[in-house]
């Protein structure tokens, strides 16, 4: 029976996943109206979020589809109507994900615990619909299912079997192990994403009543509907400034644009075609490719975080309104929570611990160099693994060099807004909105400043350094 | 016998800072449930060690004062 549930989670996930592969368009549109009708009978009451929302996703998937590859007119590429139909696209997706997640639960929910063999059954699962979605035709429908729902949805939807049973003492080490590492596993994004916690940690947080469990609902359908918003102003804006390849970028091709460089390309320009950007185009780049990066981690985490409220699991934002932060150490405990938790619970509070008969500053200092710069670097450095550009490990380190130098200065500053903060905690203190908007203005430029370095498996750090002068005028 | 109303008084101060209601239950969660930032948990400890000399032990973990009740427990000697 427990391989029943296994091999069913698995038959889910991979029909899921490839058997739309062979749909067509027009399939969609009729089995999004059906569903509709269907969601209109009185006997499918109980069930009528679910059917709407799945004909909200197929009715979205087509339109926008159906504007990709067959038509397109000034109605159908207009915002406002692209955005309608992005919206239901969203909505629909999250509810489907759900009801599909909390099928797979019925599954396996049965079964008290999972070995450590089966656990790796499932482990292996994942990791071939990790492959099989570089197999998968670009612009195919399994590629846009998986993409822009499995993926961008649930980060975890191969995963549900597990994660919803208590799984037996064998499995839970590798579970625990695998939780504190998951980014590597993570299909979505691999640090746009939050965390996953341990399977205690969603406990504690998890609705106690049914009241709890409606409040929780409705702040994840807040959450998904800002999620949903912020995204429209992430496209609006890469729109506005990048050049946007009509496929690549094509659900929301937007009138407006303007050629405008990402980050990434204007440093290989100036690391191999020795380009020179004037200090104001420098910055333009630089200050959208920031705007942009921050607005992208806050629609990632609230997409993730509003399903887990959806399923009654009361968790903290990913970003909590890096606006607001008061300090460099601030800003970085808001804008990636649970990558921060992660650095922290992994590194950090161990080392802390560890070296509590030395002096504080020494001992924040030593668990902040530990934590946030030797393990992050050590842990973005492998999670990247996959994008290194050569077999020479030698190359490879030497790509890492802007990873290594981003690190080092976060930690300085770090390690000395930790040193302020205990002694004048600046959350305690109240001061005017010049003087805030002074604070904020410093800490967003020392992060923005900070993205250059965070571009790495670009070579060297030759081009870094490079677009970094230029930003004050000196030309490499 | 220990006096634990700095404790609950240092409590009451992170979570102003923190910008949240100044009431909190002996057994509720103060870290894991987002309620106070992991700066807040160091603040807490560094609190706790000078003014209970308390020394953590080599196995401690920031669970061990995840509520007011779990620090009471650390802090009193067991008999």
């Amino acid at each position: 029976m427990k391989y029943e549930a296994i091999l069913g989670a698995i038959t889910i996930s991979l029909a899921s996943t490839f058997l739309l592969w062979f749909c067509e368009i027009p399939v969609f549109y009729i089995v999004g109206f059906g569903i509709f009708l269907h969601s209109l009978l009185p006997q499918h009451r109980k069930s009528i979020i679910v059917l709407i929302s799945l004909s909200y996703l197929l009715f979205g998937t087509s339109f926008l589809r159906t504007n990709i590859i067959w038509f397109s007119s000034s109605l159908s590429e207009h915002f406002l109507v692209q955005n309608v139909f992005r919206i239901l696209f969203i909505l629909g997706g999250s509810f489907f994900t759900i009801w599909l997640t909390q099928t797979i639960k019925h599954w396996v929910a049965r079964f008290k615990s999972l070995t450590g063999f089966e656990f790796f059954i499932l482990l292996f699962m994942r990791i071939l619909l990790f492959i099989g979605v570089s197999f998968i035709p670009d612009r195919s429908w399994a590629f846009f299912f998986v993409v822009n729902i499995l993926l961008m949805h649930s980060w975890q939807l191969s995963f549900a079997g597990y994660d919803f049973v208590s799984p037996g003492k064998s499995a839970q080490k590798i579970k625990d192990l695998l939780y504190r590492f998951s980014p590597p596993w993570v299909l979505a994004s691999f640090f746009y994403a939050a965390t996953p916690k341990t399977e205690s940690y969603w406990e504690q947080v998890r609705a106690k009543n049914d009241q709890e469990l409606t409040t929780c609902r409705q702040s994840a359908l807040k959450l998904l509907l800002w999620a949903s918003f912020l995204m429209i102003l992430t496209k609006l804006m890469s729109n506005f400034f990048y050049e946007v390849n009509r496929y690549s970028n094509s659900f929301w091709h937007l009138p407006l644009h303007h050629d405008l460089l990402p980050l990434s390309q204007a440093i290989e320009q100036v690391r191999y075609q020795k380009v020179i950007f004037a200090p104001a185009k420098a910055w333009q780049i630089l200050t959208t490719d920031f705007t942009l990066h921050l607005l992208q981690i806050s629609v990632f985490g609230h997409v993730v975080i509003s399903l887990a409220r959806f399923f009654g699991l009361n968790a903290p934002r990913n970003t909590q309104n890096p606006l607001a932060a008061v300090s460099i150490l601030d800003f970085f405990s808001r804008y990636n929570y649970y990558y921060k938790e992660f650095l922290l619970n992994v590194f950090y509070y161990p080392l802390f611990f560890r070296f509590h008969k030395l002096k504080l500053k020494i001992r924040i200092l030593i668990s902040t160099t530990l934590s946030i710069g030797l393990g992050n670097y050590l842990f973005l450095s492998i999670m990247t693994l996959s994008s290194r550009p050569s077999s020479n490990i030698l190359a490879n380190a030497q790509s890492t060099l802007p990873l290594l130098v981003y690190c080092a200065v976060l930690t300085i500053f770090i390690t000395y807004s930790q040193i302020l903060s205990l002694r004048n905690n600046p959350k305690a203190q109240k001061s005017s909105i010049p003087k805030r908007l002074f604070k904020l203005s410093y800490i967003l430029l020392f992060y923005a400043l900070l993205r250059v370095f965070d571009h790495y498996f670009l070579g060297d750090i030759k081009g870094n350094w490079g677009f970094f002068l230029m930003l004050w005028g000196f030309p490499s | 016998m220990i006096d634990f109303q700095p404790l609950e008084l240092k409590i009451l101060e992170l979570l102003s800072e923190n910008g949240r209601p100044a009431h909190f239950e002996a057994d509720q969660s103060l870290f894991f449930s987002g309620l106070l930032d992991s700066l807040s948990a160091i603040r807490l400890l560094v609190f706790i060690e000078e003014t209970y000399q308390f020394n953590p032990p080599s196995d401690f973990n920031i669970r061990q004062i995840d509520s007011f009740n779990k620090i009471k427990a650390l802090l009193t000697p067991s008999s």
